[in-house]
């Protein structure tokens, strides 16, 4: 089932040095169960598109220029900011990142929890106040009751980022929104956040939309990538197809420049050349052209649009839907091929 | 090779903010480090890895121990021979977005630790600029610049040339790629790489990123609650990591399946509440396996042989040895 279906979004902020496309072009689908992951360095475009979800892009000074986001039959585009509000959280949930920054100091924790469910659920304080035990039983803070009674700074940095999950996911919002979730954390609360996340997802179908900037991570826990560069998904596949063969050059050189744990240290990285595109001067043509081994030409003219090989003899399987935006992708798609044949 | 640098029982303590606790972010550390050599402390948030960093650096009085710098002992050194002592010790920060005063231009960026040290005149600082900008892959005409004009990777590059300034035989390296994009954090360690073998340095890396430690380092020292647990060579140490801590740090960096079973709890307690006997005994998967002896005692960091072999602080390995 369709959770949630973005449609050819595109949104504008005016700077000083003129507007620019944080986000264009871009339609994804999010089916109940699933992570699809976006994948991109900065000024790719990852978190506006969240934003986007979460109907706050007019909070951050933007316009959505076109575009739908669909979910549960309506346009969440065309929402006034009173029905949004009625579906954040309840329906639609961030999970922040930072646990210090997103709590209230001020409040114990079991407030924090049961104001959602107060305003979303319509529980009474008790009810609430009993569901929210619930929740933060649920993401391992052990003895929840007498935690709804402690204010985040008596919790560890561990229990605050639980606590500040719990909170997300109280209501059982059906799309998740994770924006960099495990970047600040120590490994193991990063794993335990992760396995919260996959169990939102395996019991009750839940979707989780997963931005990130660390494609280990997406490569171990996401069901579909795409990968952005400059406001644009330049590459869209299966995780495991993505990683295994990359077709967009840009793909394939992120994947290959990371330094790992596996085998005998390299001499070198195999670094990408130049930095991220800076959407106030964008080149002509495709956008990672300057940092591209393989550009032509034409890379430097025409932008490239996202479709599938053009041929079957790479054994590159066609079925999934798989598409890269760039003329030269059979070439990068036939070079792994024969790296597999050798 | 002679140790550049020496911790002696090294302990760092800090005040609790607005209580009476004491809290000790670096507690009895010896280690040393080899000149030209390239080692990482790792460890989660809390460990005391940057705090070390910066007792090292000079930012913050020890309570106890040494450092000794070339076998001298940094405290006994009069004040200008320890203000002589920073040039050859220098830091590389995470976000050279904020460690980067943006009202100098690049020039000034560059000749103050020269000002500051008396180096040269303004001729000769200027030259010694524009080499730096040619050491770190950044063009000559950048000079007049100020770091709002530059990338991300190319103020990371500016602040490793500020370091090199003054000539340092040690870079400590704080976390230097996490604030980078993933296509720019390659080229910012390819440059480290040569840098070190242009110049000789040595660098401390300060990380949580084991794979860059694998990329970068030979040595590697572990460290969990201002203890180091184990020391090792990074080869080795990825082989084959000694201390269940340890173990559980490399599972979980390589996203092995048995990650979730080499720590009894994701979360670590609370440092003014540190359990008695060894500091990691509640998360270690094999704490009862000497009865009671890691919670009543706790494990001495000890060599597992000659100079350079592995050193561990853990019961388990001592009796495993006495067997």
């Amino acid at each position: 089932m369709t959770l949630l279906q973005v449609d050819n979004l595109r949104v504008r902020y005016d700077t000083p040095r003129g507007p620019l496309w944080a986000v264009d072009q871009l339609s994804f689908k999010l089916e109940s169960g699933e992570m699809v992951a976006l994948v991109g360095e900065s000024g790719s475009g990852k978190s506006t598109t969240a934003l986007a979800i979460l109907g706050l892009v007019p909070y951050s000074g933007g316009t959505v220029e076109t575009g739908e986001i669909w979910y549960g039959g309506r346009n969440l585009l065309a929402l006034d900011e009173r029905e949004f509000r009625k579906l954040r959280a309840s329906e639609i949930a961030l999970v922040f990142q930072d646990a210090s920054a997103a709590l209230n100091p001020f409040l114990t924790i079991g407030l924090q929890l049961a104001e959602v469910l107060e305003v979303h659920r319509g529980l009474s304080r008790r009810e609430a106040l009993k569901e929210s035990a619930r929740a933060l039983g649920d993401v391992g803070i052990p003895d929840p009751e007498s935690r709804l009674h402690a204010y985040p700074h008596e919790l560890s940095g561990g229990q605050r980022q639980r606590a500040l999950i719990a909170m997300s996911l109280v209501a059982k919002p059906k799309v998740l929104i994770a924006d960099e979730p495990t970047t600040a954390l120590d490994p193991a609360v990063a794993l335990a956040v992760l396995d919260l996340l996959k169990r939102e997802r395996e019991e009750r179908g839940a979707g989780v939309v997963l931005v990130s900037h660390d494609l280990e991570l997406v490569h171990a826990t996401a069901n579909r990538v795409h990968v952005m560069y400059a406001g644009r998904v330049i590459e869209q596949a299966d995780a495991h197809e993505l990683f295994e063969r990359p077709w967009h050059p840009y793909t394939a050189a992120l994947w290959r420049a990371r330094a790992r744990i596996g085998g005998e240290r390299q001499h070198r990285l195999a670094a990408v050349p130049g930095a991220p595109a800076e959407l106030t001067a964008l080149p002509p043509g495709c956008a990672f052209h300057p940092r591209c081994e393989l550009a032509t030409d034409r890379c430097r003219r025409e932008r490239p649009d996202l479709s599938g090989l053009r041929r079957a003899e790479t054994g590159v399987s066609l079925s999934s839907g798989r598409r890269a935006a760039c003329f030269e992708k059979e070439r990068v798609a036939g070079a792994h091929a024969e790296a597999f044949d050798a | 090779m002679s140790a550049l640098v020496e911790l002696v029982d090294l302990t760092v303590a800090y005040a609790e903010r607005g209580g009476e606790r004491r809290l000790k972010a670096v507690d009895g550390v010896s280690l040393s480090l080899a000149r030209g050599s390239s080692a990482a402390l790792v460890g989660e948030s809390g460990s005391g890895k940057s705090t070390l960093a910066r007792a090292l650096a000079g930012l913050v009085e020890p309570e106890g121990g040494a450092i000794r710098f070339d076998g001298r002992e940094v405290a006994s050194l009069s004040q200008a021979e320890r203000f002589a002592l920073r040039r050859r010790v220098q830091l590389v920060f995470q976000d050279p977005f904020a460690s980067l005063d943006p009202r100098l231009s690049v020039e000034e960026l560059l000749g103050e630790p020269l000002e500051i040290h008396r180096v040269g005149d303004a001729r000769a600082r200027r030259a010694r600029s524009f080499a730096l900008l040619e050491a770190v892959g950044l063009s000559t005409q950048d000079i007049g610049r100020y770091p709002h004009e530059f990338s991300g990777g190319q103020r990371q590059r500016l602040a490793i040339a500020r370091a090199l300034a003054l000539e340092p035989e040690l870079l400590i390296l704080d976390e230097p790629t996490s604030a980078l994009d993933v296509s720019v954090q390659a080229q910012i360690l390819n440059l480290l790489a040569s840098l070190r073998e242009r110049f000789g340095l040595a660098y401390l890396f300060i990380t949580h990123d084991l794979s860059l430690v694998h990329q970068m380092c030979e040595r590697v020292a572990v460290m969990y609650f201002g203890r180091v647990v184990e020391e090792n060579d990074v080869a080795a140490f990825f082989r084959e990591p000694l201390h269940p801590y340890s173990k559980a740090l490399v599972a979980l960096a390589r996203r092995a399946a048995d990650a979730r079973t080499l720590l009894v709890s994701a979360e670590a307690p609370s440092p003014f509440d540190l359990p008695p006997g060894c500091s990691f005994h509640p998360r270690c998967p094999r704490r009862a396996e000497l009865g009671s002896r890691c919670v009543d005692e706790r494990p001495a960091l000890e060599r597992l042989g000659r100079e350079r072999a592995p050193s561990v602080a853990c019961h388990l390995l001592d009796s495993e040895r006495a067997r």
